[in-house]
């Protein structure tokens, strides 16, 4: 068993950049391992694995993007603010809102940031 | 960014100078000299870690047959296969400290070892799905963010995309949430009752008000936030949306005061979390003996990919699930 | 064009003319999305529970593909019914889906999940391809991108047969067993639909999906001798595994169904 490191290439005109490796038994089945545990939220462009130096593309770089609707697996895939205004209309027709004190807007303070300060005076 | 300490050192003041190179921001990588200690607890903290994205991965699993429609079967699938693959990314880094993944594999399969506790939970209606969705997941999140900066580098780069990938999660399971806090009263209700019935594990998930000088996590700056901080983090963000929601939480406790600008909650019994993490909660036993089945069944296909058989010693019995 | 044999376990023209809803055109697009969905939901049992991990990942992009066919073929339907694309999925009797029954199998082991996934990739490749010639317009043109991720598909199962005979032996005499049982019920997939023939004269079928039997056994022969696989031939089944197109399905389709759509039918105009 081999690992392969896989590298993408983010658009046409970007350097090849590691992105992690895959276990396979050759370089066959890595390449196509690399495509699917790296690619499928449209990441690169381009696809390559390393053979023990040897870098080795994925022939087709239609193989690399999908072909049919994948919205569904991108944050693009869901825009929310329609359905946010559809619940809030939803809830103030069922009068259901629970109106407890809860952080202002402008009240928030970084709670990491203090946290540590305060562990430093300590 | 590699190490600053000499060879030539003694062992305490190497660790003396290991210790306030990761207390001051510094980074190691997987082969840097690193204490005992150190190695030791990372490999447990990321292995439990990889353990949960696996074993999270069942609950939801079991929905994507049940889907109510077609974008919804698909987006659960995806979203199971990003946890498998989170899994496979953070094995990688406990593997690059010294422990290999097929050891791993076997010692979760054959509960030697730890997994988060949310995910021994059975899951009982589509309600579990938006709430796994958008506060299990959510929960989670807050926990993978404050790793990016955590001190093991090789860590910190996989919490990256690990992070990146979780954005497509946040909006989905806000997507699940929305559709039922809008839906029939029917949807409202399973909503609500899973939200009643999750609380508690949610609470369980960020572990014990454990305080800076104890937390030895902490210490090697292996977490970098405590957990009581995460907790309120987690309280800010979701506790307001659900109330807006009309979604109420089951903690009477639970407010907000402003003037010590945090949340008092009530502190679930410790005891539960012991018993689920030592492996007795409700479902474990099933869940693990399904990856059992799953491995005894295809021994052959590891081997035609390469890779090692798994030791499929069964565990020893455990009191009903 | 010779119109290959009428494959079917019904006896042919039991109406003497075809009404709407006998619609040949939606028949066939529901059994495309149909078999399509069928797979796809038991290819996606193995998210998170598949042999490697490498291969979990792999597997499921395969089910999310099928799926998305599956929508697409029911994109179609809804411009023939005015349904949307989860009501035509979920909103069925079990005898009104037109899937193979080969498809409805439950996964059981890897063995014969890969050769089940390598059959049906076979069969619906030629498929498509004979689909691209269709003389319906919107038929033909949502074939070109299914094709193009079948591909994969095609790959992914060749990739893991062509490794079968040098690898454990029991792996090799495991998928052989799986491919048996799903060449015993192959049949099916080539069954002639009601008013099939309706649809060739029309131009919208070139011709009937059982003349694609013979260009599919000779592929599977080739394939099957390439991977050490030819003991399997002689389970070939042009008989077997009938009844889906007509709706006739078997004991496990009903649990699969129920488990597939209760929840959208407990649930009647929700939106999730």
């Amino acid at each position: 068993m081999t690992r392969y490191p896989v590298l993408q290439r983010r658009r046409e005109d970007s350097d090849w950049e590691t992105v992690g490796v895959v276990h396979a038994p050759d370089r066959e089945m890595a390449l196509g391992f690399a495509l699917h545990s790296f690619f499928r939220h449209g990441e690169g462009v381009h696809c390559a694995i390393d053979d023990d130096g040897e870098i080795v593309t994925v022939t087709d770089p239609a193989d690399v993007v999908a072909h049919t609707d994948k919205s569904y697996r991108v944050s693009a895939g869901y825009p929310l603010g329609p359905k946010r205004r559809r619940a809030e209309q939803r809830v103030a027709e069922l009068g259901v809102r629970i109106d407890k004190p809860r952080p202002g807007v402008d009240n928030r303070r970084d709670r990491s940031r203090d946290e540590q300060s305060d562990r430093s005076e300590g | 960014m590699s190490t600053i300490i000499e060879p030539e050192q003694d062992l305490e003041a190497r660790t003396a100078a290991f210790v306030e190179h990761v207390q001051s921001g510094g980074q190691v990588e997987a082969d840097d000299w690193m204490p005992e200690e150190y190695r030791t607890l990372a490999i447990k903290f990321i292995e439990m870690h990889a353990n949960s994205e696996m074993m999270g991965a069942l609950p939801e699993r079991e929905w994507i047959a049940r889907a109510p429609s077609l974008r919804r079967k698909m987006s659960l699938t995806a979203k199971v296969q990003d946890e498998v693959g989170h899994g496979h990314m953070i094995y990688r880094v406990a593997e690059d400290l010294g422990k290999s993944r097929v050891d791993m594999l076997t010692d979760l399969m054959n509960g030697r070892t730890k997994f988060h506790n949310v995910f021994h939970y059975p899951t009982k209606s589509w309600g579990d799905v938006a709430v796994i969705g958008s506060l299990v997941d959510g929960a989670a999140i807050i926990t993978q963010t404050a790793l990016l900066t955590t001190s093991l580098a090789p860590y910190a780069r996989v919490m990256k995309r690990v992070c990146a990938e979780e954005s497509f999660h946040q909006r989905h399971g806000e997507d699940l949430l929305l559709e039922l806090a809008s839906g029939t009263p029917a949807q409202r209700e399973m909503l609500q009752e899973a939200v009643d019935r999750w609380w508690v594990p949610i609470m369980h998930f960020f572990g014990p008000k454990t305080p800076a000088e104890k937390d030895r996590l902490l210490h090697w700056r292996i977490k970098t936030e405590l957990n009581e901080t995460l907790r309120q983090r987690f309280f800010d963000r979701y506790v307001p949306k659900l109330w807006d929601l009309g979604i109420s939480i089951p903690d009477e406790a639970l407010a907000y005061d402003a003037a010590s600008d945090s949340w008092t909650w009530t502190e679930p019994s410790w005891d539960e979390l012991r018993e689920v993490a030592s492996g007795n909660g409700p479902m474990t036993a099933t869940r693990l003996s399904w990856r059992i089945w799953m491995s005894d069944a295809n021994a052959w296909a590891r081997e035609l990919m390469d890779l090692p058989r798994l030791d499929l010693t069964h565990p020893t019995p455990r009191t009903a699930a | 064009m010779t119109i290959a044999t009428r494959m079917s376990n019904l006896p042919s023209a039991t109406r003497a003319g075809w009404t709407a809803e006998d619609d040949p055109r939606l028949a066939l697009v529901l059994s495309l999305g149909d078999d399509e969905l069928m797979i796809g939901h038991r290819h996606s049992h193995w998210t998170g529970v598949a042999p490697t991990l490498e291969e979990d990942l792999a597997f499921s992009s395969l089910a999310q593909d099928e799926i998305g066919h599956a929508a697409i073929w029911y994109g179609v339907a809804e411009e023939l019914t005015g349904q949307d694309e989860d009501t035509i999925a979920f909103g069925r009797q079990p005898e009104e889906y037109r899937h193979a029954n080969l498809l409805e199998q439950e996964p059981g082991d890897w063995a014969y999940t890969i050769a089940r996934q390598h059959v049906y990739d076979l069969f619906d490749h030629l498929r498509l391809e004979m689909l691209a010639d269709s003389g319906d317009a919107t038929i033909a043109g949502v074939v070109g991108p299914i094709l193009r991720e079948e591909r994969i598909h095609r790959a992914h199962a060749r990739a893991w047969l062509s490794r079968l005979s040098d690898g454990p032996a029991d792996g090799l005499a495991l998928v052989v067993e799986g491919a048996r049982r799903v060449l015993s019920q192959v049949g099916g997939l080539f069954e002639t639909l009601p008013w099939e023939e309706e649809l060739v004269k029309d131009g919208t079928l070139p011709g009937l999906v059982s003349s694609l039997y013979q260009p599919f056994v000779a592929r599977l022969t080739e394939e099957y001798t390439e991977f050490g696989m030819a003991d399997a031939l002689d389970a070939l089944d042009v008989a077997g595994g009938l009844g889906g197109r007509q709706g006739t399905h078997t004991a496990v389709f009903e649990p699969m169904w129920d488990e597939m759509t209760a929840l959208f039918r407990e649930h009647p105009g929700a939106t999730w």
